[in-house]
């Protein structure tokens, strides 16, 4: 592999500037703007910290006292010990530690945290941060357990998709939503917002960002949004119906956002159609739910799914599915129903009433 | 008896070398603190900065009361900050003062020095209260002619007492436990008894613990460690027939002197610093 | 409790001269020596006027602070996993050495086992200090006579 020839010829001259070396380097280690960079590793102080704009609050700006001879030293202390992880790294043969290890390397310098704390983590410019460097996928990991994980899992189980859908998740992959259209809303939906129906009225963006260290180029996902809340008269409850369905999707670490250029139509299983709820029928919830398809096999598109009557269980259980993520927004009757439904061709909602007639 | 130390009694016959000795651990615990490395200095100076930069504003009229001449002593020794001007530029910003103080920086607190040199009264400068507080040397006499027989070199790192064997070789005093039925003491005791023979009676010391902290094994005999501290007095070589000479040696001094399989096998037991 | 301040305030702020030796009569805030100490005392008290203003810290002064502490974080654990190691080792050494030495001589082993309930710490040992004593050490020890 590639890291692992880099890291060899890195480790020759072990001790060295491990981290101002950039020959061997991949570019995202180090901090694009050559000002801040050099403000930050050479404390050139002449004319205040670059990141302020103004030249009047740059001259005003004081820096705490010793900031500059401590860091010094806490540079070099921390960049020994990283040459004696990348010299370990050379040896080491388990891929699990030899991530670790790649990972413990990189993770306190200070150009990496510069990188990752001022710039965009979603929707990441990988000239800056680059998830396909582990230490990048560990730090977007620890930024999103620290609360987006907690949050989305909260609204999984208060709004009862799990287990209403499948019976729990092991989140491993961050998944954001978005309706990026004219008539969508220009904004990372939150897990469980009630959405008109008008922004829901074309198919969402998934942005599927995964941390753990599979193998992009083999790996192939699976992307179902069910509703669980459709009123089935006969039997008296609810009948789960499939709104979009997506497989054999390739991603990168990077190029990750399902869109319509990321598939073809052998790609979907089941078009979009958009969330209709009828009036009276409540509010009705949406679930993402996106799955890691077994080693590299492809799923076959022949036998046809009944997505008016979805058993995403028995779906998810025949095929051999892994949930790795998930997403949901809900929806419920407004004025904008009837125009999705004339634009889609779908026939008129019916209403419910209190009080059911015959 | 469990079947284990039955057959552990068994081997011990098959092992047992001919004579067990005690061996002493005797140290001198640091004087003074630890020497501070270059990133602990640092570290500390930066945090005590930061804590003068955060720090309240000192409370001056707290401590000195109105109109009395050690208000006036002590404000002349402060340098006032620089305060807002109208129609004045200040390019680092408005000065934002409040009881006499920057908010944007750190306070700096002068106390008035040798204020009382002025007045006429003759005492001597070694009683004066007001004289200045100048501490002892962290590096002593010792130190500095490397006399390695001074218990008082080295006060920030342990001590330990070896003594040299008349072959030359240095090692941790050790003297053997009487086989005889009615002679037999306990390995403490007869490490003690056996530095008081060695080194004179004026030496007060404090075992840790009656339990020895390792062994080390010859080819002829099992030394049993004891560990010890010393308190207080001297330890004076009483007759050179059975060793040369004794230091008072730091752990990598000792790693120097002794052979590097004696000092694998006890590296462990010394203090590093 | 207000009404009671009310009360003592009254008088205080119509009495113009309080005859004190050596202190200015005229205050310049009017108030009386009573209330100002008590002025003072609050005042002591009081947070707002005498904190500083909040340390706010650039961007690259920010990743600085993080990398310092970082790295002493690193460091203590360094010295942590250190001392563990090390009280491991003693605590192998010490179950090593008895084994051994109950082996060899039961006798020997039953002395060293034995409980040392009551045993005191000494006295004369001392905490070490950043600056030696006058006197380093006391050579002048003599064994008590009994």
């Amino acid at each position: 592999m590639l890291r692992r020839s880099l890291h060899s010829s890195v480790a020759k001259k072990n001790g060295a500037k491990i981290w101002s070396d950039f020959s061997n380097r991949q570019a995202a280690l180090s901090i694009p703007s050559a000002k801040v960079k050099s403000y930050i590793l050479d404390g050139t102080v002449q004319q205040g910290p670059p990141s302020l704009k103004r030249r009047s609050n740059r001259i005003k700006y004081q820096s705490p006292e010793k900031i500059e001879e401590t860091f010094k030293i806490c540079y070099e202390f921390l960049e020994s010990r990283s040459a004696s992880k990348y010299a370990a790294l050379v040896k080491e043969e388990d891929a699990s530690k030899r991530l670790e290890l790649a990972v413990d390397a990189e993770r306190y310098n200070p150009e990496v945290l510069y990188n990752f704390q001022y710039n965009a983590k979603v929707e990441n410019d990988p000239r800056i941060i680059d998830y396909n460097v582990p230490v990048y996928r560990h730090l977007g990991r620890e930024h999103w357990k620290s609360y987006n994980q907690m949050l989305l899992m909260q609204r999984l189980e208060t709004l009862a998709v799990i287990p209403d859908t499948l019976p729990t998740l092991v989140p491993k992959a961050e998944i954001n939503l978005k309706f990026p259209f004219s008539t969508g809303l220009n904004k990372w939906v939150e897990p469980g917002e009630i959405l008109s129906s008008n922004v829901t009225s074309l198919p969402p963006l998934i942005k599927i960002q995964e941390y753990d260290d599979i193998d992009p180029t083999s790996q192939l996902y699976t992307v179902l949004i069910v509703n669980p809340d459709e009123p089935d008269l006969e039997k008296d409850s609810f009948k789960t119906t499939l709104q979009y369905g997506l497989v054999n999707l390739k991603l990168g670490f990077n190029d990750n956002a399902v869109d319509a250029r990321k598939f073809t139509q052998e790609n979907v299983i089941a078009e979009y159609m958009p969330p209709v709820p009828e009036k009276n029928a409540g509010t009705q919830r949406f679930a993402v739910w996106v799955f890691r398809q077994p080693e590299s096999t492809e799923l076959s598109l022949e036998n046809k799914v009944n997505r008016d009557d979805f058993d995403l269980r028995q779906f998810v259980g025949s095929n051999r599915l892994k949930a790795v993520g998930a997403h949901l927004w809900r929806s419920q009757w407004d004025s904008n129903v009837s125009t999705v439904r004339a634009k889609y061709g779908m026939p008129e909602g019916r209403v419910f009433h209190r009080v059911r007639r015959a | 008896m469990t079947l284990q130390t039955l057959a552990c009694r068994g081997m011990a016959t098959t092992l047992k070398p001919s004579g067990i000795r005690a061996g002493l651990i005797l140290s001198r615990i640091p004087i003074v603190t630890q020497d501070l490395s270059k990133l602990e200095k640092q570290y500390y100076e930066y945090q005590s900065e930061l804590e003068k930069r955060l720090m309240w504003t000192f409370p001056q009229y707290f401590y000195f009361k109105r109109g009395t001449l050690a208000e006036k002593r002590f404000l002349a020794a402060q340098k006032g900050p620089v305060s807002k001007q109208p129609g004045v530029w200040f390019p680092k910003g408005v000065p934002d003062i409040k009881h006499n103080r920057e908010r944007r920086s750190k306070q700096v607190v002068n106390l008035p020095q040798n204020f009382g040199s002025a007045g006429g009264d003759q005492v001597s400068e070694s009683d004066s209260i007001s004289r200045p507080i100048v501490p002892n040397s962290r590096i002593t006499e010792a130190d500095r002619t490397n006399d390695t027989q001074s218990l008082e070199r080295k006060l920030s790192a342990t001590l330990y007492l070896l003594v040299q064997s008349t072959e030359g070789k240095w090692a941790f005093p050790s003297f053997p436990v009487a086989s005889e039925k009615g002679a037999k003491q306990a390995l403490h005791v007869t490490a003690e008894s056996g530095l008081r023979e060695l080194g004179g009676p004026n030496v007060n010391t404090w075992t840790v613990s009656s339990t020895p902290a390792g062994v080390l094994n010859g080819p002829d005999s099992a030394e049993f460690l004891v560990k010890s501290h010393i308190i207080s007095g001297k330890f004076d070589l009483q007759h050179k027939s059975q060793y040369n000479d004794f230091a008072w040696l730091t752990k990598s001094e000792i790693q120097q002197r002794v052979d590097a399989a004696y000092y694998q096998g006890l590296s462990w037991l010394l203090a590093d610093n | 409790m207000i009404s009671t301040r009310k009360t003592t305030l009254k008088p205080a702020n119509n009495m113009v001269t309080q005859f004190v030796r050596g202190k200015r009569t005229k205050s310049k805030g009017g108030l009386s020596p009573v209330l100002q100490r008590a002025v003072t005392q609050l005042s002591v008290m009081s947070a707002g006027r005498k904190q500083p203003k909040m340390l706010k810290l650039s961007r690259e002064d920010f990743i600085k602070h993080q990398t310092i502490q970082n790295c002493w974080a690193m460091y203590q654990r360094e010295l942590r996993d250190k001392r563990k190691e090390q009280l491991r080792m003693q605590y192998k050494s010490i179950e090593q050495a008895m084994q051994q030495l109950q082996q060899l001589d039961p006798e020997l082993f039953d002395a060293a086992n034995a409980s040392e309930a009551g045993k005191r710490f000494p006295l004369e040992m001392k905490v070490p200090t950043e600056f030696p004593p006058n006197q380093v050490w006391h050579y002048n020890y003599k064994p008590k006579q009994d």
